[in-house]
């Protein structure tokens, strides 16, 4: 579990989470993970060496302003682009090391990804949408339109099997989006702002989606947001500044505050 | 919980590609329906190039044709009434196309085959003589030439004195060698030459003495009213004295005499007062203006003909000028403007590919650009425009064989509909506009029928791979790219 370049930073951590963190069993870990944007003097550096570790089976919310790299932190974890530097451990296999084919497995099987603009495909009905993913995943066409109604279920919009993403509200894409990141029952689900494009009672459901799946299905949830409401649904909180993570903090040391803010919300 | 191992992704076959591309296109319809379009305006214009290209080639090289046996025919005449002059004879072998009249001029030169060989290499390096002359700048042409003309100065530099002078002046104007060596040249003009023009002479003579024959067998009769009657024995008599006159080429020599006797006998009509005011009355104009083109454009009805019969009967015309008669020649004196506006558009054998003059290859050369680029930048467009997709499917876990393979495939589809669609707009409008320019010739084009299909098939590919080809360069950078930075590229 305990990694020799990583540990510096990693004891740090565990310093700031005052939590005995070597019981819990950690799913991705990064060391000192940058990434910068143009060459020299003109380089944005989005990442300024993040150590972190996300455990399994949680629901962790990534807080920050805007320009802060939790959206490039996400793609980093999520396998969706290369690091300037440093190393991305998921299931402590580094994915600078997988192959072409095993990154699309990767992608296809044991991440699901949920993007703040839905990212589904224009062409296709809600349904085909979800199936994609299957497809890619050699799930027969059969097998895959029950597990895709199933799914359609879980989020709440099966009437609307057969609609094209235009037909649809927002809220309604994104719960065909994350009905999509579940097709091949993923070990994580990484949410980028889900909610950022709704209103405050579609960014609600869209929430309590996402709980569910957490804590029915024990998959591993990290969502970035400037919706305050999670801080009171997810576990711990990782607060982003400036391309470094600024602290970490278990959800129950913040209740309080939470639930002031909850109150202006209903 | 089973930790998460690496393993490979699934391969998709070409089967699901190919679906997920239609599912594609049947939803962009629209989008699709504009890069088939212009993929198809692309292959139309190259195919209506080469489609037109070859129908033109083949109406002009079968009106070259049928001119050919009109001139033959009334060559045939002049040849039976006055034996060749010399410089005939040496341009006709100058230019050596009508190797019947070669035959001719074998049999009557008199000579062993050995030299007779060696009057027509002579009357070659002539011909290279006068062209070596006509593409000096018109300073030097008008310096060495003077007053004479390429044969004539030719045959005056027999004198030795004369050929030194002209050696002379190119030397001083600092000109190429004409026939590449001057000795060459001196023994072209001092002895091959005169030896060449000896052997034209004794060709005359032999002419002289066919006709001659020719004359003794059917007395009195000119050669016009010969060939017009056709008698017993006239085919076997001709070529008895050495004439290359075939029996197939009488009753067309026999059509043209006829032809031409009646046209003269309309046109000698239009002499008097009383046809041009009949003329002027009806086609409202003066009478000065009327000549035999306007006449025998206007007969092109058989109402028309037989209002001139009267009028032409009524003033004393030959009886042989029918109302019908008088439309047959109206209508060979059409077919025979179209036939030589035809040929006029560009001689035949220029070119060297399928037998395309080289203005119409430099044509099909721009359109076959212009195909390019208008493919490839529907293509690109089609493609930068969904880098957004390619990426939403490359986070799912597609791979990059599968992002191309399904570009490949839309593009090929595309490539395919808009290539037939273009390959069917640009053949009519080939034959549109064949038939406005050619009109009833466009039967003639009928023969390059083989051809078309193949110029289509060839444009039809060149389309589809190139449209496929465009698809494939920016879908593999594409699918290249990690997901983020796809997304990113606007």
């Amino acid at each position: 579990m305990t990694d020799a370049t990583g540990k510096p930073h990693a004891s740090d951590l565990a310093a700031a989470n005052a939590v005995p963190d070597e019981e819990k069993p950690v799913i991705i870990r990064t060391l000192r993970l940058a990434k910068r944007y143009g060459e020299g003097d003109a380089a944005t550096h989005a990442l300024r060496g993040v150590d972190s570790k996300i455990y399994r089976g949680e629901f962790i919310a990534v807080m920050g302003p805007s320009g802060s790299g939790k959206s490039t932190y996400f793609n980093m974890i999520g396998a969706l682009d290369s690091p300037s530097e440093g190393r991305i451990l998921i299931d402590e296999v580094d994915v600078a090391q997988l192959s072409a084919t095993e990154l699309a497995f990767l992608r296809c099987q044991k991440i699901g990804y949920i993007f703040q603009s839905y990212n589904l495909i224009r062409y296709m009905t809600a349904l085909e949408n979800i199936t994609v993913p299957m497809a890619f995943a050699g799930v027969s066409p059969e097998e895959a339109r029950s597990r895709g109604m199933e799914l359609l279920r879980l989020v709440g919009i099966e009437d609307r099997w057969q609609h094209r993403p235009i037909e649809m509200s927002g809220g309604q894409q994104q719960r065909v989006a994350i009905a999509r990141s579940m097709s091949n029952l993923p070990k994580i689900l990484l949410a980028d702002e889900p909610t950022a494009n709704l209103d405050l009672k579609t960014g609600q459901g869209v929430l309590d989606i996402l709980v569910k799946i957490n804590k029915e299905r024990g998959v591993t949830v990290v969502c970035s947001t400037h919706d305050h409401r999670l801080l009171s649904l997810c576990d711990r909180i990782m607060w982003v500044r400036d391309g470094t993570i600024e602290r970490v903090e278990e959800a129950k040391d913040i209740k309080i505050t939470v639930g002031k803010i909850g109150g202006e919300d209903e | 919980m089973k930790p998460i191992v690496a393993e490979n992704q699934v391969k998709l076959g070409p089967a699901r590609c190919m679906q997920l591309a239609l599912t594609g296109m049947s939803y962009r319809m629209f989008r699709s329906l504009i890069t088939i379009a212009i993929l198809a305006l692309a292959v139309a214009f190259l195919v209506h190039m080469l489609a037109y290209g070859l129908m033109g080639g083949a109406v002009v090289n079968d009106a070259y044709q049928q001119l050919r046996i009109e001139r033959q025919s009334g060559e045939a005449v002049t040849r039976l009434t006055n034996p060749d002059s010399v410089p005939v004879i040496l341009s006709t072998m100058t230019a050596a196309r009508e190797p019947r009249r070669l035959e001719e001029y074998r049999r009557w030169a008199n000579t062993d085959d050995a030299t007779f060989e060696a009057v027509l290499a002579s009357a070659k390096d002539a011909g290279r003589f006068a062209a070596y002359l006509e593409s000096l700048p018109a300073p030097s042409y008008a310096a060495l030439v003077g007053d004479d003309t390429p044969a004539s100065l030719l045959e005056r530099m027999a004198d030795t004195n004369h050929f030194d002078r002209f050696e002379a002046n190119v030397k001083t104007l600092q000109l190429n060698t004409p026939l590449g060596e001057w000795a060459q040249m001196r023994a072209l003009a001092t002895e091959r030459w005169p030896a060449a023009t000896r052997v034209a002479r004794s060709i005359r003579a032999g002419h002289a003495v066919a006709l001659k024959q020719v004359r003794d067998k059917f007395p009195g009769r000119s050669p016009r009213v010969l060939f017009a009657e056709s008698p017993e024995g006239l085919g076997p008599a001709l070529r008895e004295a050495g004439f290359a006159i075939t029996e197939e080429q009488l009753p067309l020599v026999a059509d043209f005499v006829h032809r031409s006797d009646d046209m003269d006998a309309v046109t000698a009509m239009l002499a008097k007062d009383e046809v041009r005011q009949a003329f002027a009355r009806r086609l409202r104009i003066e009478k000065r203006e009327i000549n035999s083109a306007l006449v025998f454009n206007f007969i092109d009805s058989s109402a028309k003909a037989a209002w001139l019969e009267d009028v032409l009967a009524s003033n004393g015309a030959p009886p042989q000028l029918t109302a019908d008669r008088l439309e047959v020649l109206g209508e060979h004196y059409r077919t025979q403007a179209r036939l030589e506006s035809a040929a006029g558009v560009e001689p035949p054998d220029a070119g060297s590919f399928m037998g395309l003059p080289a203005s119409t290859l430099y044509l099909i050369a721009l359109s076959f650009i212009v195909c390019i680029v208008g493919v490839a930048n529907a293509m690109l467009m089609s493609v930068t425009e969904r880098f957004t997709e390619i990426a939403t499917m490359k986070c799912l876990g597609a791979m990059d064989r599968f992002v191309m393979m399904m570009f490949v495939f839309e593009a090929a589809i595309q490539g395919v509909v808009g290539g037939l669609a273009g390959l069917v707009l640009g053949i009519l409008l080939a034959l549109l506009r064949g038939f406005a320019e050619f009109g009833s010739l466009m039967g003639s084009a009928a023969s390059a029928t083989g051809d078309i299909v193949v110029a289509s098939l060839i444009s039809l590919v060149v389309g589809v791979v190139l449209a496929t080809f465009a698809a494939v360069g920016p879908s593999f950078v594409a699918a290249r790219l990690a997901p983020m930075e796809a997304m990113r590229v606007d």
